[in-house]
């Protein structure tokens, strides 16, 4: 092989890897911004993987008939990758930050936000015939590619694995030169798993998916030009050599080429600014569209990305036209992790005293009384408890998140440095496998966690779950979580109840907490709760609450607690039991 | 011609994929006959709520079959109400339900047999019924108590129109008689719900609520009647 084929060809297979990385890489950004906006981490992941080798079969099958000038419909294939996949990107973002006409279906909706996925996958799709094809056209021995020393560890190698091979197979050692398909297919998969693990292990958790779309489509214009500079007939930096690949690029496309390239090159550098820009304008429809067009203006005003979760603070204003029922005040500050809204100024008191202020009025106050809390990684909660003395076990997944609330001053303001509580014992780990390995039982267990919008969650919310957390209760323990209304949320609520059901907590008692948050003169229902109890557990008929132990929430709406009564917790036909490892999905809850 | 074969072979597989993907249709409104008349009583100042003789309420709830009641051929063309859900951490105050109430939509919205329009209704209301019959089953139910409230003004509803359950009431009627009156003070949106407790089963039904827009008669004190919606939680 002569010096200028063989540094074609290692040209093309450098190629090769960098497409390859960019191809698997925006399999999973795609399958995340999905994910993040529609929730569903399986469904959406599996959706997108099924529809992007789909699009790549279409590609691939149609892409005999670019053969007319394949260096020049590579080098356009690469442009339009650099342009489509953050286009699509942005467009899916743009579906969630607009509030669509009613008369738009849903099935029109789901169809658009997956359409980048299969434009990027078809295009793709392009890449590694069109590739093994400009390898093959090569001349030369394909054995002359590498230096001599890096040949021999090579065959070396090839001959163990052979020897393996032949272990199980009927083999017969090729000698020398490999063809240019099994060349193209080993450097696609080598670029397949780093894109993946460069993903994983940098881009995502250092740069988030914004920037990450952007050097994808960065990395796809370098390709392009590096393509352009080695085989182009007239842009190219090689144009005086004999050659059987030329290109034939016009000025136009080679002018978008670097202007495209240029902006997502500026897009990577000014990644923070572009990260917050998008993601605030994004964030803010998204808390929008819970209301009413028009009625609540939504400003983010700090965010972090934890390794588990996103956290946002935004302020919320009303701007309907009738009285605002929502809080009292021009604004409203509030909390939200990922899409689940955690904390808000005008209720975040009623909620803390209905979950734990409540149900505390049925125990001791007093050292003796031992509480599990799962979740509240706020802090806020244990405030609560702290002024009933109680031994608190507190177990949280995100200690990023937990070191963020102790020191943020919104946070601050509602937690009132309870992480300092002397008979408070904080584990950062996973709440499931804190309450399938512990031994201690407990009085009560608090569960203070986020909503069921998201699949990750799905084993917050089975049976094995609650099952396990039945295991660590004392005779009279009792499990306290808010809960859906039935009423909005019917199929999570009766796949919640079934499956707690099945876990063994057979009585339960419903209960709200209320507060007059608008300032209207009428008390108004804010959370519900329920108060879960085993069916072996005493002291579970009759009244739920003893009121006359309260504090002073409980004494001010002590009417409404006072007449909460145990009760079977219903069980519904033909809704099925949330188990880990048979999912019903009914019980995640759909914001579209 | 293999290649396109492909290529048809795969958009019928892509398709069929994707329909599944988006065939997961939640279950329609509770069915219910709580309320069985809201009109405008004397003078068209006052709402008029007729209450069933013998409510009934269709739920999947499960009492073993002993509750229930037989259904009867004209039961998958009645219809009923209901409330408000305030989860705080679920999402606002749970939703802002609004599908078509107070945004043009009374117009196209599915009927009950009393004429009024189904909140969350679809045209495949009744082919879920008929599909999911061993599930569920129908209730008679005791009206528990009948609530009033005014909802706001057309402006204020659309701004945020509440979904099933009960809401703030301005009247409460705990032992309300065969018909009940209430007055108009206002225009807007008012709702009238009626609370469900089973009758032979030990289980709470919670709410059936109709939504009714009144509006004034031009140049006069009187109301009219422009919108009602039928409000239930998905059964």
């Amino acid at each position: 092989m002569t010096r200028p084929s063989r540094t074609k060809t290692l040209a093309l297979l450098c190629v090769t890897f960098v497409v390859s990385f960019c191809s698997f890489a925006y399999e999973f950004v795609y399958s995340e911004l999905l994910t993040v906006m529609y929730g569903g981490t399986v469904t959406q992941y599996v959706v997108t993987i099924g529809l992007y080798f789909f699009s790549l079969g279409v590609g691939a099958a149609l892409s005999d008939d670019l053969a007319g000038d394949r260096p020049s419909n590579f080098f356009r294939t690469e442009v339009y990758l650099a342009v489509v996949a953050p286009a699509g990107f942005l467009l899916v973002v743009a579906l969630n930050s607009v509030r669509l006409p009613q008369f738009v279906p849903a099935e029109l909706v789901w169809v658009v936000a997956r359409s980048p996925v299969v434009a990027v996958g078809f295009l793709s799709g392009f890449e590694l015939p069109l590739l093994t094809r400009m390898v093959e056209d090569e001349e030369g021995d394909t054995s002359e590619l590498l230096p001599a020393w890096a040949s021999n560890a090579v065959d070396a190698v090839h001959d163990a694995v052979v020897r393996l091979l032949g272990v199980f197979w009927h083999v017969e050692r090729s000698a020398g030169e490999r063809s240019g398909l099994s060349l193209v297919l080993a450097m696609d998969y080598v670029g397949g798993l780093v894109g993946a693990v460069v993903y994983a292990r940098v881009l995502y958790p250092r740069l988030g998916l914004v920037p990450t779309i952007f050097v994808l489509a960065f990395l796809n214009g370098v390709a392009a030009l590096a393509f352009l500079a080695r085989f182009s007939g007239r842009w190219g930096l090689f144009r005086g050599e004999r050659r059987t690949l030329v290109g034939r690029e016009s000025a136009a496309l080679v002018a978008a080429c670097l202007l495209v390239t240029a902006a997502c090159g500026a897009a990577v550098v000014e990644h923070e600014r572009v990260d917050r820009s998008v993601s605030a304008a994004y964030l803010e429809q998204d808390v929008e569209n819970d209301y009413a067009p028009g009625a609540m203006a939504v400003t983010v005003v700090g965010q972090q990305t934890t390794t588990y979760q996103h956290v946002v603070e935004y302020e919320r204003r009303w701007t309907g036209s009738g009285p605002n029922p929502y809080f009292e005040g021009e604004t409203d500050r509030c909390l939200r992790l990922g899409t689940a809204v955690q904390l808000c100024d005008s209720w975040a008191d009623t909620y803390h005293s209905g979950l734990v202020d409540v149900p505390m009025t049925r125990f001791a106050h007093s050292p003796e009384t031992d509480v599990l809390l799962v979740g509240g990684g706020d802090y806020v909660a244990v405030d609560h408890l702290r002024e009933y003395g109680v031994d608190v076990d507190h177990v949280d997944i995100d200690a990023e998140f937990m070191a963020y609330a102790r020191n943020d001053s919104f946070l601050s303001s509602w937690h009132d440095d309870a992480h300092a509580y002397d008979r408070l014992n904080t584990t950062a780990g996973d709440g499931y496998a804190y309450v399938q390995e512990t031994n201690e039982t407990y009085d009560v267990v608090l569960l203070d966690v986020p909503g069921a919008t998201d699949d990750d969650l799905l084993k917050l919310y089975s049976t094995e779950f609650y099952g396990a957390v039945r295991d660590r209760l004392e005779p009279d323990g009792v499990v306290v979580t808010w809960a859906y209304d039935g009423n909005a949320y019917g199929d999570h609520a009766k796949a919640f109840s079934n499956t707690v059901r099945d876990a063994g907590f057979t009585r339960y008692a419903p209960y709200w907490g209320w507060e007059d948050i608008d300032a209207d003169g009428d008390v108004e229902r804010v959370e519900r709760f329920y108060v879960l109890a085993p069916d072996r557990a005493e002291n579970t008929t009759g009244a739920a609450f003893d009121v006359t132990r309260g504090d002073d929430y409980v004494r001010k709406y002590g009417d409404r607690y006072r007449d909460v009564r145990w009760r079977e917790l219903p069980r519904y036909n033909g809704v099925e039991v949330n188990s880990i490892f048979d999912p019903n999905y009914d019980i995640i809850v759909d914001r579209q | 011609m293999r290649r396109r074969r492909l290529l048809q072979l795969s958009g019928v597989a892509v398709t069929a994929a994707v329909a599944g993907c988006l065939g997961n249709n939640p279950p329609p409104p509770r069915r219910s006959n709580a309320i069985s008349d809201v009109a405008l009583g004397d003078q068209s100042e006052s709402l008029t709520v007729n209450v069933a003789d013998d409510p009934w309420v269709m739920s999947r709830y499960d009492a073993d079959t002993s509750g229930s009641l037989a259904e009867p051929s004209s039961v998958l063309a009645a219809l009923s109400p209901v409330g408000l859900a305030s989860a705080q951490k679920g999402g606002g105050r749970g939703g802002s339900g609004a599908t078509g109430r107070g945004t043009g939509g009374y117009t196209t919205a599915p009927r009950t047999g009393h004429g009024y329009a189904v909140y969350h209704g679809g045209d495949d209301d009744d082919e879920w019924y008929e599909n999911h019959r061993d599930e569920v089953q129908r209730y008679g139910a005791a009206a528990g108590a009948l609530g009033f409230a005014y909802l706001g003004s057309n402006a204020a509803f659309t701004d945020d129109p509440p979904g099933p359950g009960p809401v703030p009431w301005d009247e409460k009627r705990t032992e309300p008689s065969d018909t009940e009156t209430f007055d108009l003070s206002r225009p807007g949106w008012y709702r009238v719900a009626t609370k469900l407790d089973g009758e032979n089963v030990n289980h709470d039904f919670g709410w059936a609520a109709v939504d009714v827009r009144v509006d004034s008669q031009f140049g006069q004190d009187s109301y009219d009647i422009e919108e009602e919606w039928k409000v239930s939680p998905r059964i």
